[in-house]
C-alpha cells in the first residue's frame, strides 16, 4: 500500500492552539478523525481563515487526498461521487463510495422516455434502515441522430435530477448534447485514442468529468497522461467489459491492475474510478433463448464488479420494473461490501416494549445483531402485535451463527432474562425462541426455568404463529405439570 | 480578462513578490521566469473559474506495478477410489488474478458441493423442491439426481435428523444412508454432521471408518469437537473441515492444534463461518480475504482452502419469501437463486475454494463463471461486441 499519513503528519500541519472551534477538544483529535474521514479540513477554522496558513492547508489537502481520486457526476442533491477509495480491500480501512449503479436508456424511446425516467428516478428499496438507489442514468445515443439525443438528454435532465453518462463514440454528437446540458455536470463516455483531442478539450473549456477508454492497458494510461496534459481534471477509466471464457478475466485483470497500480503503487495515470459496463452482454453475446438466464449472466458481472470496489456500472437489466429482483440483489451485494468493516453493527441487548403488552402478552427473543433485530422488530410492530422483544446480546452475531457458535445459548438468554427481569412483566413464564434456534429449547428451559414456545424460523411468521399458536394458559398449565 | 493582459499583470506582480519564488525554488532566476510564468497564468485563471489551458500532446506512459505473493495455499483433494477425484487449492496468487504470469496462475477453480439433507423437515424453499420433486424423500436417489441431472462434482451428506432436537435418529440409519449414496454415485461425497457434539461424535466414529477406502471429508470439527473428530481423520485418513465462528484468530488456533492432532498439512480445509447475503455476509467476506492474502503471503498457519456453506443464502427472506408476500422484490424464482449465486461468487473472489450449495441453477452459474476465468485469453477480443453497447439496440 502506499504510504498513509499518520495523525502526527496531519498534527505537524495544524494550528496546534486546540481552540475547539471544529468541536474536537485537540487538534491531535481532529487531525485522527481527518484520516478517518469522519470530518474534512473545511471544518478547521484557523487553516481556512487565516491566511498565513494556506501554504499549510495546501499541503494538508496533498497529504489527505486519497490514492484514487474522486469523480463528481451530476449536480444537487442526487450528484453521485465515485472513486476516492483508499485501499484495495474493504477490512484494510473501509470502502468510501460505493459502485454507481447507472441503467442505460436508449434515447429513441419515443413516448417511453418520460416513464422510464420517472420509474428510475424513484426506484428503491428500503434495507436495514438504509435506502437503497441507482445512482443515474447512462443515455445512449441510439437513434445515430444529434436532434434526437440532445433532446432526450434535455427531457430527462427537465424530468430527473439524477446524474447522466451521456454514450457515444461519435464526438461531435456527443458535445453537442453535453453542450446543451452542460450545466447538469454529465459525464462524457468516451474519448478515445481518435477522439481525445476534441472531448478533452471541451471536458477542460467546460469543467467536465470524461470517460477515456481503450481495451490495451498502456494506451488507456497514455490517454490518461494526455488528457490530463490538456487540462482534463476528472477522469474516468474504461478498461472494456468483455465476456465470455478468458476474456472474462482479462476484464478483471484489468481493473484489478488498474485499481493496484491507483492505490498500492500510487501510479499518476491509473489514479482514477475505474468503470465496468454490464450491460456489453447485450452485443456480445448471442441471447437466444430463455431471457432470463441472459439476465443473469449481467447481474452476476455487476455482482463480480461490485465486490471488487469497480467506481461505477453500467447496467440493462433493471431499466424495467419486472426486473427489480437484479437491482435488489446487487443493491444488497453493494450494502454489506460497502458496511463500514469498522463498526460492528448490534443492537443493543434489553427488554423492549412493542405496542401495548398486557400480563398475558408474549415475549419474543432474538440477538443483538442489528440486522436480526430489526426485521423482527418490524415485523412484530407491522402485524400489530403487543408484546416484549427480548434482545440478547450476542456478541452481535446473528441467530444461526450464534446457535452454532454457542452466544446464542440457554446461559445468555438466562442472564437476559434475569438482568432485565423479563418475567416480572408478564403473568407467565413462557419464552418465544426462533426457529433456527430450536435445538436450545431444552438447556433454555432448565437455565431460566421456563416454558419454551419455538416460534417460526423467520419473524414474517409471528403474526400468523400469534393468532394460531399464542394460548398462554395451556402453557403455563404443561409447564406447571412438569414441576410436580 | 484577456490572457495577453493576465500575463502582462502576473509578469508585473511576479516583479514585485520576487522574493516568493526565490524562497520556494532552487532555480536560476532566468530560468525560473521562463517556466514559472505559464504556471502561474494556469492558477491565476484557474483561481477566477477558468480552464487552465492544457497542451494537446499524445504522451505515453506505461502500466505498472509491484506485487509479491510469496506464499501458496495447500492442495486438497477429495478421492473416490473408484470414480473421481476433486482437487481444490494450491493458488499462488489472489482469486483469479492471471496478471501475474503463468507461473503462478491458480491451478483449480473453486469446487462445487451439492447438499443433500437425510431429513426435508425443515422444508427446503420451493424453488429447490421444484428442481427435485421426489427424490428429496430419499437421500442416495437425491444425490444420483444431482449428479446425473446436475453435474455435481461433489456431495455433501447432512445427518440433521441425529440431533435429538430434530428426531433422535440413530447413527446407524445415517451410516446406511451413506454407503447407499456412495454406491449410487462415484463422486466424493463430505459427511456432515447435525450440530449436537454427542450424535457429531457418534456420527463420524461410525462413517469414518466405514469409508477408510475413500478420501473424503468429516464435517466438521468444531470447538465442541476437534479433540475427538481430528483424530478420527487423521486414523482413517479423510480430509477434515475445521470449523470456526468469524474469528481468524480462534482458526488459526484450531489449525495448529490440528497440525499437533496429526492431521497432514493437506488434509486440512478451513470454515471461518459462511453468513448470508444481506445479513452479515460481508464478515465472512473481509476474513477469508484476510486469511487468503496471509496464507498467500507466506503465514503458514493460514494457508488452507476455505470452504464455506453458502446454501446459508436461503436463509435471507429475500430469497425464500414468496412474491405474495413480498410483491416489491420481483419474482422469487429468479431472485432466490441469484441470492445463493452472488452470497457464493463473491466469496470465491475473496479466498472461497468449496461452495457447499443448494439449488442447482445457483450452482450451475457458480461453476459456469468461475470456471471462465480458467480459460485462456482470447487472441481476439470482441472490441466491437464491447463498444456497440453504446449505440446498438439491446433486446428486451
Ligand atoms: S479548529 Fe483547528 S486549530 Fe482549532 S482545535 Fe480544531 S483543529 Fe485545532
Amino acid at each position: 500500500m502506499g504510504k498513509r499519513a499518520s495523525p502526527l503528519d496531519i498534527y505537524a500541519l495544524l494550528d496546534k492552539s486546540n481552540c475547539k472551534d471544529c468541536g474536537y477538544d485537540t487538534c491531535m483529535a481532529f487531525a485522527t478523525d481527518i484520516l478517518e474521514r469522519k470530518i474534512t479540513l473545511d471544518d478547521c477554522t484557523h487553516l481556512n481563515q487565516d491566511p498565513k496558513q494556506a501554504k499549510k492547508l495546501a499541503k494538508l489537502r496533498e497529504l489527505t487526498s486519497p490514492p484514487q481520486k474522486p469523480v463528481i457526476i451530476g449536480v444537487g442533491d442526487r450528484k453521485c461521487i465515485v472513486g476516492g477509495e483508499e485501499v484495495l480491500m474493504r477490512h484494510q480501512l473501509t470502502f468510501y463510495n460505493k459502485a454507481g449503479i447507472f441503467i442505460e436508456v436508449p434515447d429513441d424511446m419515443g413516448a417511453d422516455l418520460e416513464n422510464t425516467i420517472k420509474y428510475l428516478n424513484d426506484v428503491k428499496i428500503e434495507r436495514m434502515g438504509d435506502t437503497l438507489t441507482i445512482e443515474g442514468i447512462a443515455l445512449r445515443c441510439v437513434s445515430g441522430d444529434v436532434e434526437t439525443f440532445k433532446a432526450a438528454a434535455k427531457k430527462i435532465t427537465g424530468i430527473s435530477g439524477l446524474p447522466i453518462i451521456l454514450c457515444c463514440l461519435n464526438p461531435d454528437i456527443l458535445l453537442t448534447a453535453a453542450g446543451e446540458i452542460k450545466e447538469k455536470k454529465p459525464l462524457l463516455y468516451a474519448a478515445t485514442k481518435e477522439t481525445w483531442e476534441k472531448i478533452g478539450t471541451f471536458a477542460a473549456q467546460n469543467s467536465l468529468p470524461v470517460v477515456i477508454t481503450s481495451p490495451n492497458m498502456d494506451e488507456l494510461i497514455s490517454l490518461s497522461a494526455t488528457m490530463q496534459k490538456l487540462g482534463v481534471k476528472e477522469i474516468v477509466l474504461d478498461p472494456g467489459t468483455f465476456y465470455g471464457p478468458g476474456s472474462i478475466s482479462k476484464t478483471y485483470d484489468d481493473i484489478m491492475r488498474l485499481r493496484t497500480a491507483a492505490i498500492d503503487n500510487d501510479d499518476p495515470n491509473a489514479c482514477w474510478p475505474v468503470m465496468g459496463v454490464p450491460a456489453s452482454y447485450w452485443t456480445q453475446v448471442d441471447t437466444n433463448g430463455d431471457v432470463v438466464m441472459h439476465q443473469y449472466q449481467e447481474v452476476i458481472m455487476a455482482a463480480i464488479m461490485i465486490a471488487i470496489d469497480t467506481s461505477l456500472i453500467i447496467l440493462h437489466t433493471g431499466q424495467k420494473k419486472d426486473e427489480i429482483w437484479g437491482l435488489l440483489a446487487l443493491m444488497t451485494l453493494r450494502q454489506s461490501i460497502f458496511a463500514d468493516p469498522r463498526i460492528y453493527p448490534t443492537a443493543e441487548p434489553g427488554c423492549f416494549k412493542i405496542g401495548e403488552p398486557g400480563p398475558d402478552a408474549p415475549i419474543f427473543v432474538t440477538s443483538n445483531y442489528r440486522m436480526t433485530k430489526i426485521p423482527v422488530e418490524q415485523d412484530l410492530q407491522g402485524g400489530n402485535i403487543d408484546c416484549w422483544l427480548l434482545v440478547v446480546d450476542s456478541e452481535g452475531i446473528g441467530i444461526e451463527s450464534a446457535v452454532a457458535g454457542g452466544q446464542f445459548n440457554g446461559g445468555s438468554i438466562a442472564e437476559a432474562v434475569n438482568e432485565f427481569k423479563v418475567f416480572e412483566k408478564v403473568n407467565h413464564r413462557i419464552l418465544i425462541i426462533p426457529g433456527m434456534a430450536a435445538r436450545i429449547s431444552g438447556t433454555l428451559e432448565d437455565e431460566a426455568n421456563c416454558y419454551v414456545l419455538v416460534g417460526p424460523r423467520d419473524s414474517s411468521g409471528i403474526p400468523k404463529f400469534v393468532e394460531e399458536l399464542w394460548t398462554p394458559d395451556k402453557y403455563m398449565a404443561e409447564f406447571a405439570e412438569r414441576g410436580d | 480578462m484577456p490572457f495577453e493582459e493576465l500575463s502582462k499583470k502576473l509578469a508585473q506582480l511576479m516583479k514585485d513578490t520576487q522574493e516568493i519564488e526565490l524562497k520556494d525554488v532552487d532555480l536560476v532566476a532566468e530560468y525560473l521566469e521562463f517556466e514559472m510564468l505559464p504556471q502561474m497564468i494556469a492558477s491565476a485563471a484557474q483561481a477566477m473559474g477558468m480552464p487552465a489551458p492544457g497542451v494537446a500532446q499524445w504522451t505515453p506512459a506505461k502500466l505498472k506495478f509491484d506485487i509479491n505473493f510469496p506464499g501458496e495455499i495447500e492442495t486438497i483433494q477429495f478421492i473416490r477410489s473408484k470414480g473421481k477425484t476433486v482437487t481444490i487449492g494450491g493458488e499462488k496468487s489472489p482469486p483469479f488474478y492471471n496478471f501475474l504470469g503463468l507461473e503462478k496462475r491458480n491451478p483449480n477453480p473453486p469446487a462445487v458441493t451439492y447438499d443433500v439433507f437425510d431429513t426435508i423437515a425443515f422444508s427446503p424453499p420451493k424453488p429447490i423442491k421444484e428442481q427435485y420433486g421426489d427424490v428429496l424423500k430419499s437421500p442416495p436417489e437425491w444425490a444420483k439426481f444431482a449428479v446425473d441431472k446436475f453435474g455435481a462434482d461433489l456431495i455433501t451428506f447432512h445427518s440433521l435428523s441425529i440431533d435429538p432436537g430434530m428426531g433422535d435418529a440413530p447413527v446407524s440409519k445415517s451410516v446406511k444412508f451413506l454407503e447407499d449414496i456412495l454406491q449410487a454415485v462415484n463422486v466424493p461425497v463430505i459427511i456432515g454432521c447435525s450440530g449436537n457434539k454427542k450424535k457429531d461424535i457418534e456420527l463420524f466414529e461410525k462413517t469414518a471408518p466405514a469409508t477408510e477406502s475413500e478420501v473424503l471429508m468429516l464435517s466438521a470439527a468444531d470447538k465442541a469437537t476437534w479433540e475427538e473428530v481430528i483424530p478420527l481423520a487423521v486414523k482413517y485418513d479423510h480430509n477434515c473441515l475445521l470449523w470456526t465462528s468469524l474469528d481468524l484468530n480462534n482458526q488459526i488456533k484450531m489449525n495448529k492444534d490440528a497440525i499437533e492432532l496429526g492431521l497432514p498439512r493437506n488434509r486440512i480445509v478451513m470454515d471461518p463461518t459462511c453468513a448470508t447475503l444481506g445479513y452479515g455476509m460481508e464478515y465472512s467476506f473481509s476474513i477469508y480475504q484476510r486469511m487468503r492474502m496471509a496464507g498467500l503471503l507466506g503465514e503458514k498457519d493460514l494457508a488452507y482452502p476455505i470452504s464455506g456453506g453458502t446454501t446459508n443464502a436461503w436463509g435471507a427472506r429475500e430469497a425464500w419469501m414468496s412474491e405474495k408476500m413480498a410483491p416489491e422484490w420481483g419474482l422469487r424464482e429468479y431472485r432466490g437463486p441469484m441470492w445463493e449465486i452472488l452470497n457464493a461468487l463473491s466469496l470465491t473472489l475473496v479466498g472461497l475454494d468449496l461452495a457447499m450449495m443448494f439449488h442447482p441453477v445457483a450452482a450451475k452459474n457458480v461453476k459456469d463463471i468461475t470456471a471462465q476465468f480458467f480459460k485462456e485469453v482470447p487472441k481476439e477480443l470482441n472490441e466491437k461486441g464491447y463498444y456497440d453497447w453504446a449505440s446498438a439496440n439491446l433486446k428486451r
